[in-house]
């Protein structure tokens, strides 16, 4: 039985040199499993844990190439938000929300989910229709929104420039204030330690490089660790979904690109909430640690390097310091980028495949952070049910055949 | 950044100069009537985003306009080769 | 202190500056950093550390200083967290430690409570969200460093490109033997080199007072590269005070220059860049990126004045200071014997303790015992005493037995002022890490070095682990010969002979980590984050096996100096507690920045005004003369309303759409899109992208088509105009003229290069102005004498040639809101002529100028769809009632027509426009407000929504599910924001078009 975490357990520790248990057990694969996870980053350590927790399923194997959370999960801004502007999308992620909320009492660790609430800045009278026709729609779906004027924005962000001098001037934003984020590399272990607890292994340094297959059937996965059986195997593997795809023959409509990301130097708190903007494209907001953590956009060459280019991390800090002048003597301590799998309709593919037994969770493109429990949790209900989950029914791979497609575009400003 | 050849303008140039345009070889089909709605599906919205050396098309949006072909690594983002547009049709070639 | 006449190399003493550090004012000179300037005033504490909050002093003398972290100046030059040694001092500096370690500190009060915050604390405890909720801000206000900047940045930056074919980083011994052998051997090859100190040299000032022939070396190379400099069309280019920090693919390397930190730049010529972004393309790099320095391991080893022992040299040798008089000096190499000689030699007292038997005897070792210094060999220090400063250490037996080194016998105790270690070097890799390439663990140097091949790139001196300056020049003269192969200037290379030992010329002992000094308390590894040898163990415990998670979970190496002289300590460490070799651990990804580059300097010059490039039409000042309110539009600012005598919008619009429905309007719509399309195959061209027949379009008309995506989804719209069977001027969206010329662009060349078409964006080049009305023939009648308007002769959606006004024009016969409207199009540079002449011409008919906004409410009360208003890039032309659009019979498949008969596209419950009327007639619904069911759920929204005059009434265009079947049906909209008291607005369903209904204002009333 694993130490709980609590007040007593710190001091218990703080007397005995800290005889903690290990959170994230050693362990080598068996030879067979009920379910394999492909991708030990948010999404699968979550699948696994739901599998367990929710499902009765806890012969549960978590296969990662690398460490745990070291993909996107560990390369993300880690915004958390649910005001999606379609009923399928946005039911999912208040889904996850809901899971936010009570996730590091679920855990038993603190993923420090913070909510500081989150902008959407409009910049353009286009911006603000859209931010009514989203914040509507997210009330109506019982998701917390509101618009809010430039006035109310400078008056709870005094160090923004709401100017209407510049060339993009802030005209409102919409408001989520149970958005937040949380602490990304928390989340990866506070979901492996519970998982971990409930029996699930997981498994590092174990890379997937087949996929057997007999007779449109999944039978288990070729590792570098070893061939280990399973009925059934959910892929969750991110930028890397093509990839493992293919080695089970399969396509999906995902597209690998750069997304890149930068920190500043550590500062005493100033910016205590999130703000976001398509029109200028940047987001920031300042860690708990104290250091400015922005997003910037993505590159639009195919890549699975994990950077991309100098001009686009640039113009994301013009874009920072049209929203903030006062950031200009602020560094950049670090800048890096991850491999977003992006779909043609910027909406996840939760879904069954060709093959059976065979499950994708994937395409995610540059928002599934804020969605790592609520993902975990409808794909693990699909994978355990062999049906999918109510609110992933929607995000069916088939979609892109028969033309359902849930278009968010629309909803980040983007294609307009 | 990568320093891209233009082979119309014959120069290695920035590629703050160029856009990417997706995958090469991607023919729009022929007669689209005659597909099936996963076919058409599959000429719309799969690629086969290849982890390795792959073609692609890029445009020098910022140049000539004109749109070729990169052989690329969208592993270390080595650019292979460039070829004018028409001048490789497949994969297997040169 | 500062060392009286000494010879040190970077102070000018005859320029005294003043400055102010802490509220204090003190003295320093030309040639000083901030930190070698409070070294010589006695200063010792700089600031406080993250998480515990201790004191802290400098441990080194350059980039990789972890603790003096400072705040520079105030208001528009207030800068956060610059450290000490990185700051040139000028006069009248004045600065602040981050945290001021003179004040009392929360963090460092509850010092008992330590021992329960371990790594990871934080994920522990504060469980309950609601708990979390409540702490989070009271514990956010401990953390960080500097506080933030408030004021605007009073300085400029700059970016500057360049191209060499030789890029060498690093103007140290190696750095300046590779760019002179490049320039020695080529002819037209242009160098640049770049070093992030003020003075080229490196590190081998250090050798001046002892090695005349480094002097010499340096003094001749020196001139030699600046002979090369002063040559006409010099192709070598030298950036000082410039840190190489990012490579990014295909040698593209950013080098961040510093012109000021904190000074004025303004001056009678003008204001400089405070910092410039070098952006080079390089055909070769050559890496000389020195190494850097790092620290011995033991208890309380942060201490102030505990300190790396090539840094007290530096501060010695180039500034003239140094912060003790009684100096221990700890390490497990030759490098700290050095350092004894230098203190020697000025008559400090200095005592070795040196981790190596006594069997080790270099010939150095030798000599300082010679000096008298007293040596402790196989001694290692188990702890540093004193309450924040240094005061005594505790030393005991050591030895290495097999791989391990174990400590044995009793301690004793040695007072010192100042504690200097070397505990061997690490290769400055960074930069050529950016980019994929990796490093391996050289257990000669116990250092990890770069990968030995790579394309286009050359790595020499310590980064590649050469020690002794004399081994620097060759390797770096051998490597140097290898880029001018790869550059294909020589054929056959020279390579000078290395000494053997150039790989471990200071003999650095196998990597010290005896379990019983990292077992101990303190032991810091991250000075910046407080991050100790027992967080790692404990790390390891919990099962944070890999560095990267290591790194994670206790913040080793997170902080402003990138863990640059704690990380490697750290892997080893980790190797030590993992039971597993160096190489295995490895290390962690190294990203740019390899130092901190101000945002301001990022964006370079392309904020403000320069952000964006904004477009303005010809036309533009009669706008602004008018009064206008402008509205963004893509790049574009569009005139919104025009508003007199202090209306409001709402005012003005009603005022605008009755003139142009009752007499006469004119509207610049310049910014619509405009392609010119020539060729024998345009209208095939045209047929393929539009949904509709252009085949039999005829010269002299213009006509109305829709443009999808491959999925199906309306993109764009416009008029396209017939000027001959081989050429047509195609309009877009103001918004969408970038991308449709992109997209058409695309298709001719990737697809349809057999098609005789020729694309030309023309945008720029035409003026448009509407003249939109039932008086509109009559004022172009008076504008225009050699056209024909009688309605008969010059229909609706035909084009003339014609004179306005004396300009040749085009004027299109065409209307976006219903009423008898032309279009005249000029050449662009006539606009404001042409603009005023048709202002002037219909004073008569009180011509009234509208903007964006009367345009959309005139275009709604006819049903005219604004594409990415009323639709979203997920409607497609049945869905806004468009279908009579569709070609049926085009022979070629035109673009998106194949997805139309998918089954999703043809669902009955897709979102479908219509119009909708509120039942009170006065209320305007707000645009983004959703129609409900009768579970309150969504079931459409309001696209757009205006009051028009005219009808006297809210009109509404909306899409609505199965909203073409639902025809007069009643339903509700949900309005959430209760801007206007109400919750829930009835509404009728009906067809989008709501004023003359029939068409039959376009043809006007005369």
């Amino acid at each position: 039985m694993q130490k709980k975490y609590s007040w007593y357990s710190l001091l218990k520790a703080g007397f005995s040199d800290q005889d903690w248990d290990q959170a994230i057990p050693l362990v080598e694969p068996k030879s067979k499993y009920d379910v394999i996870i492909i991708g030990g980053g948010g999404h699968g350590l979550a699948t696994a844990y739901y599998l367990a927790k929710e499902c009765g399923i806890t012969n549960v194997a978590v296969v990662e190439k690398g460490y745990i959370g070291g993909g996107n999960t560990g390369r993300n801004t880690t915004i958390i938000r649910s005001n999606y502007l379609r009923d399928e999308a946005s039911s999912l992620y208040e889904h996850s929300m809901k899971l936010w909320e009570g996730l590091s009492e679920d855990l038993n660790f603190n993923v420090m989910f913070s909510q500081r609430g989150v902008y959407n800045l409009g910049h353009t009278l286009q911006d603000m229709r859209d931010i009514e026709r989203r914040v509507n729609a997210n009330v109506l779906n019982g998701v917390d929104a509101v618009v809010v004027d430039a006035k109310e924005i400078k008056e709870q962000i005094p160090i923004i420039n709401t100017s209407k001098n510049v060339r993009y001037p802030i005209m409102g934003s919409s408001f989520q204030a149970r958005g937040g984020v949380a602490r990304h590399d928390g989340v990866a272990w506070g979901f492996a330690r519970a998982a971990s607890i409930l029996g699930v292994d997981i498994i590092q340094n174990c890379e997937v490089i087949d996929i057997e297959v007999e007779e449109g059937r999944v039978k288990g996965v070729k590792t570098t660790k070893g061939d280990i059986i399973a009925d059934r195997v959910g892929c969750v593997s991110a930028g890397h979904s093509s990839v493992i795809a293919k080695m089970a023959g399969l396509k999906v409509p995902v597209e690998s690109h750069p997304l890149q990301a930068f920190v500043s130097e550590a500062m005493k708190p100033i910016l205590h909430t999130v703000v976001m903007s398509n029109a200028v494209h940047g987001y920031v907001s300042q860690s708990d640690k104290g250091d400015l953590v922005i997003g910037a956009g993505i590159d639009g060459y195919n890549s699975y390097a994990q950077r991309g280019s100098a001009k686009i991390v640039e113009h994301c800090a013009a874009a920072i310091l049209e929203l903030f002048p006062i950031f200009s003597r602020v560094r950049m301590n670090r800048q890096w980028g991850g491999i977003v799998d992006v779909c043609p309709d910027a909406c996840p593919i939760i879904s069954p495949t060709k093959v059976e037994g065979l499950y994708f969770n994937c395409g995610w493109g540059t928002g599934g952070f804020k969605a790592t429990p609520g993902s975990g949790n409808v794909f693990a209900h699909t994978i355990a049910q062999d049906k999918q989950h109510e609110l992933a029914e929607p995000f069916h791979i088939d979609r892109f055949t028969s033309g359902a497609l849930i278009d968010e575009h629309g909803a980040a400003g983007v294609a307009h | 950044m990568f320093l891209i050849d233009c082979p119309y303008c014959k120069e290695s140039r920035d590629q703050n100069e160029f856009s990417p345009a997706g995958e090469a070889f991607i023919a729009r089909p022929q007669n689209p009537e005659d597909l099936s709605d996963a076919e058409w599906a599959d000429y719309v919205f799969y690629r086969s985003n290849h982890k390795g050396d792959q073609w692609e098309q890029w445009v020098h949006t910022n140049g000539c306009r004109k749109y070729f072909l990169v052989k690329r690594s969208t592993i270390s983002h080595e650019i292979i080769k460039v070829a004018a547009f028409g001048e490789v049709t497949s994969d297997s070639e040169l | 202190m500062r060392i009286e006449n000494h010879s040190s190399h970077q102070i000018d003493y005859s320029q005294s500056l003043t400055f102010i550090f802490n509220n204090k004012t003190y003295k320093g000179y030309k040639g000083d950093t901030l930190a070698s300037a409070l070294v010589a005033n006695d200063v010792l504490f700089f600031a406080r550390s993250f998480k515990y909050g201790r004191k802290r002093g400098l441990m080194a003398a350059g980039v990789e200083e972890p603790n003096a972290l400072i705040s520079l100046e105030i208001g528009g030059r207030y800068t956060p967290n610059l450290k000490a040694t990185e700051v040139m001092l000028y006069d009248g500096l004045s600065a602040v430690s981050s945290s001021n370690p003179n004040a009392l500190d929360f963090r460092a009060l509850i010092k008992p409570f330590h021992r329960f915050m371990p790594a990871g604390f934080y994920y522990k405890t504060f469980i309950k969200q609601k708990v979390w909720a409540k702490v989070e801000n009271s514990l956010r206000a401990l953390s960080g460093f500097s506080k933030a900047p408030t004021e605007k940045d009073v300085d400029v930056y700059d970016h500057v490109f360049h191209h060499a074919e030789v890029v060498v980083i690093g103007g140290g011994v190696a750095g300046i033997s590779a760019a002179l052998e490049v320039l020695n051997n080529s002819k037209t090859e242009r160098v640049i080199l770049v070093d992030e100190r003020e003075h080229l040299g490196g590190e081998l000032f250090n050798e001046f007072s002892t090695d005349d022939a480094a002097s010499t070396w340096h003094k001749d190379s020196i001139e030699k590269l600046f002979s090369y400099m002063n040559e006409d069309n010099s192709r070598l280019t030298l950036f000082l005070r410039s840190a190489a920090y990012a490579w990014y693919d295909h040698n593209y390397i950013e080098v961040l220059e510093t012109n000021a930190t904190g000074e004025s730049l303004v001056t009678e010529q003008g204001q400089a860049a405070r910092k410039t972004i070098h952006k080079i393309r390089a055909k070769e790099v050559i890496l000389a990126t020195g190494a850097h320095e790092r620290p011995m391991l033991f208890e309380t080893n942060d201490l102030a004045n505990i300190m790396l022992s090539q840094s007290v040299r530096r501060f010695l040798n180039e500034f003239g200071v140094i912060s003790g008089k009684d100096i221990v000096l700890y390490g497990n190499n030759d490098s700290i014997y050095s350092t004894a000689i230098d203190l020697n030699n000025i008559n400090i007292k200095c005592t070795v303790v040196d981790v190596r038997s006594s069997e080790i005897q270099s010939e150095i070792v030798t000599n300082v015992k010679g000096l008298g210094v007293k040596v402790f060999q196989g001694y290692a220090i188990l702890k540093a005493n004193g309450t924040h400063l240094v005061r005594s250490i505790e030393l005991s037996q050591v030895a290495l037995q097999g791989k391990e080194w174990n400590v044995s016998g009793g301690s004793q105790q040695l007072k010192c002022d100042l504690l200097a270690t070397s505990g061997g070097f690490n290769p400055v890799v960074h930069l050529d890490c950016h980019c994929g390439a990796k490093t391996f663990y050289d257990e000669v140097s116990q250092s990890f070095l770069p990968q030995k091949e790579r394309n286009n790139r050359q790595v020499c001196g310590s980064v590649a682990g050469v020690g002794a300056w004399q081994d620097a020049v060759g390797d770096a003269k051998n490597k140097a010969q290898l880029t001018l192969k790869s550059l294909g200037i020589v054929k056959k290379i020279n390579q000078d002979k290395l000494s053997t030992n150039y790989l471990n010329f200071f003999n650095v002992s196998q990597f010290f980590t005896p379990v019983e000094i990292l077992n101990r308390p303190k032991v810091f590894l991250d000075m910046q984050n407080d991050v100790t040898t027992l967080d790692v163990a404990l790390s390891i415990r919990e099962g944070y096996r890999s560095i990267e998670h290591i790194k994670r979970y206790t913040a080793m190496g997170f902080g402003t100096d990138q863990g640059k002289t704690g990380n490697i300590n750290g892997i080893a460490v980790a190797a030590k507690f993992l039971g597993i070799s160096m190489s295995e651990v490895g290390t962690t990804t190294f990203r740019p920045a390899y130092t901190g580059v101000d945002f301001g300097a990022m964006a370079g010059r392309e904020i403000g005004d320069f952000f964006d490039p904004q477009r303005y039409t010809t036309i533009n000042d009669c706008h602004v003369s008018s009064g206008a309110e402008f509205e963004v539009v893509g790049q574009w600012y569009r005139p919104w309303y025009y508003p007199i005598n202090g209306e409001d919008i709402h005012q003005a619009v009603n005022r605008e759409c009755l003139a142009a429905r009752t007499s006469l309007g004119m509207m610049d719509a310049s910014t619509l899109g405009k392609i010119d399309v020539q060729g024998s195959d345009a209208r095939e061209f045209l047929s393929r992208v539009y949904t509709n027949a252009w085949m039999k379009l005829a010269p002299g008309s213009c006509r109305y088509g829709l443009m999808c995506n491959e999925k199906g989804m309306i993109i764009d719209d416009g008029v396209s105009t017939c000027i001959n069977d081989n050429h047509f001027i195609m309009t877009t969206t103001t918004g969408g003229a970038a991308s449709v010329y992109s997209a058409l662009e695309m298709w001719l060349q990737t697809e349809w290069s057999n098609l005789d078409v020729h694309l030309n964006s023309v945008t720029d080049q035409y003026a448009t102005i509407a003249v939109v009305g039932p008086n509109a023939r009559n004022l172009m009648k008076v504008l225009c004498q050699d056209v024909d308007f009688d309605r008969q002769n010059f229909k609706f959606m035909q084009w003339r040639p014609g004179t306005v006004c004396g300009v040749d024009a085009r004027i299109m016969r065409i209307s976006f809101s219903g009423e008898l409207a032309y279009e005249i199009n000029i050449e662009a540079n006539y606009g404001y002529y042409i603009w005023n002449q048709v202002a002037l011409a219909g004073k008569k008919w009180n011509i009234t100028p509208y903007g964006t906004e009367s345009m959309h409410v005139l275009r709604a009360e006819k049903g005219y769809i604004i594409v990415g208003q009323d639709t979203d890039g997920s409607m497609t032309p049945m869905d806004v009632n468009m279908g009579w659009i569709l070609a049926k019979d085009k022979p070629f498949s035109y673009i998106g027509r194949r997805s139309f008969s998918i089954s999703a596209l043809n669902s009955e419950e897709r979102f479908q426009l219509v119009g909708l009327l509120t039942k009170d007639e006065q209320v305007v619904l707000p645009e983004g407000s959703h129609i409900i069911d009768n579970k309150s759920r969504s079931i459409g929204y309001v696209t757009s929504s205006y009051y028009s005059p005219i009808l006297g009434r809210s009109i509404a265009l909306a899409q609505l599910k199965g909203g073409l079947s639902k025809m007069s049906e009643t339903v509700l909209v949900k309005i959430v924001q209760e801007k206007q008291g109400l919750k829930e607005i009835p509404c009728e369903v009906s067809s989008s078009v709501f004023y003359d209904i029939n068409g039959e204002k376009v043809d006007g009333n005369d």
